[in-house]
């Protein structure tokens, strides 16, 4: 009996393969982590979790793209692992560890803060880009960011219909797009700077 | 600034953005995707290894009751006696039939199994396969055997060797296990050696 071939698995490798995949996932796993070793195991993750038919399995028409598929799975990770119990309530002990375990690639405390401080900028960029052109989608994010969750309520709260709901979703996400674009281009300026090598220091010569 | 109001505000915003960011960079590609990652301070040719990050390749046929039926002993218990009576009223027959000769080495050579005997045997590695897929080694090494007795040469099927090794490192692992294929070794060696040999 020779190997069985599973044409799904096989689907999934060519898509993998092709193009830029592998530098879209890099780069959103390391956006959702920002860390080289947790993006590594999110997308390992991700993958086992798409590759099971039972459990989040891509299905080519309903979602265009692999890579979008899969970085929707990886946010819903993260997603689910800040809400867990653990995220929000594990208290670490105050005294230092004294294993090899201690040390991690986890961000540090002041880069969460940042990237919170980010966010809420974005956040008001985003509700004055809507509140310019799109009132309805400006006033469902407002519904989101009072905490009313799902989208019967979000409806109720904005007096539309639910369907429309979804549609605001997406108007907002995609006016988040070149928002996104620009908070990066900030992120590379800086970046750049930090790493510019240092100008080189020209020593005259002692004539002595 | 906008402050989110509440814990389930800040997440949900949070996954808003997000799903924006996957949407954006999903449709990228070529230098503005090293750029991206270079803002990331991230090295556009470290790549990752994606087929190595794939688990391997598991066999996973339908869900099937192996487990409820095997704990229902009753049952098998009931099927095994009508079996065993069946069996020594055919050999009862088969001993009174003068039509059939006597060699001077005992009764004639079992003939090649018959088509039923080999979809039996058959459908038994599938139930062994079914078994081993769910880790029932117990259950998985029995049919196995059973089909064995059926079938013999079906046992080199590469599929019942790869089940058979697979059996074998789950009893080296598990102490309990080897145990109980102990005790059904010892079991099966005293039945064979009970069973009456004509002369």
């Amino acid at each position: 009996m020779g190997a069985v071939v599973d044409p799904y698995r096989a689907r999934l490798l060519l898509e993998l393969k092709n193009g830029d995949a592998e530098k879209q996932l890099r780069s959103l796993a390391h956006h959702f982590t920002r860390s080289t070793d947790d993006a590594r195991d999110l997308v390992q993750t991700a993958l086992a979790r798409v590759l099971d038919p039972l459990d989040a399995p891509w299905d080519p028409v309903a979602t265009k793209s692999l890579v979008e598929h899969l970085g929707k799975v990886m946010s819903n990770l993260s997603a689910n692992a800040r809400r867990s119990g653990r995220a929000r309530y594990e208290v670490l002990p105050p005294e230092p560890l004294d294993d090899d375990s201690a040390t991690d690639g986890a961000p540090l405390a002041d880069v969460i803060l940042g990237d919170a401080r980010d966010r809420a900028r974005l956040l008001d960029a985003l509700l004055a880009e809507l509140d310019g052109h799109d009132p309805e989608g400006a006033a469902v994010l407002r519904a989101i960011v009072d905490g009313v969750e799902g989208h019967p309520a979000i409806a109720a709260r904005v007096g539309i219909a639910t369907e429309r709901v979804r549609h605001a979703y997406d108007r907002i996400k995609y006016a988040a797009r070149p928002l996104l674009a620009r908070k990066q281009k900030e992120e590379l300026k800086r970046t750049g700077q930090r790493r510019a090598p240092p100008a080189k220091r020209i020593m005259k010569e002692d004539p002595s | 600034m906008s402050k989110p109001d509440s814990t389930p505000g800040l997440l949900a915003v949070r996954q808003l953005l997000d799903e924006a960011q996957v949407e954006r960079v999903a449709t990228m590609t070529g230098p503005e995707l090293d750029e991206e990652l270079r803002s990331q301070g991230l090295d556009p040719h470290d790549a990752f290894d994606l087929e190595a990050m794939l688990p391997p390749p598991v066999a996973k046929p339908a869900p099937v009751l192996v487990r409820p039926l095997a704990r229902r002993a009753d049952l098998w218990l009931i099927a095994a006696s009508f079996a065993a009576l069946g069996l020594s009223v055919a050999v009862a027959a088969f001993q009174a039939d003068p039509a059939q000769p006597e060699t001077a080495d005992g009764p004639a050579p079992e003939g090649p199994a018959g088509p039923a005997a080999l979809a039996r045997a058959e459908a038994l590695r599938d139930e062994a396969g079914r078994a081993c897929s769910q880790k029932l080694w117990y259950s998985c090494a029995q049919r196995l055997d059973e089909a064995r007795a059926l079938d013999p040469e079906g046992d080199a099927q590469e599929r019942v060797r790869d089940w058979r090794k697979a059996i074998a490192a789950a009893a080296r692992t598990d102490p309990a296990l080897l145990e109980q294929f102990r005790r059904y070794n010892s079991k099966t060696d005293g039945t064979e050696k009970q069973r009456p040999q004509k002369h």
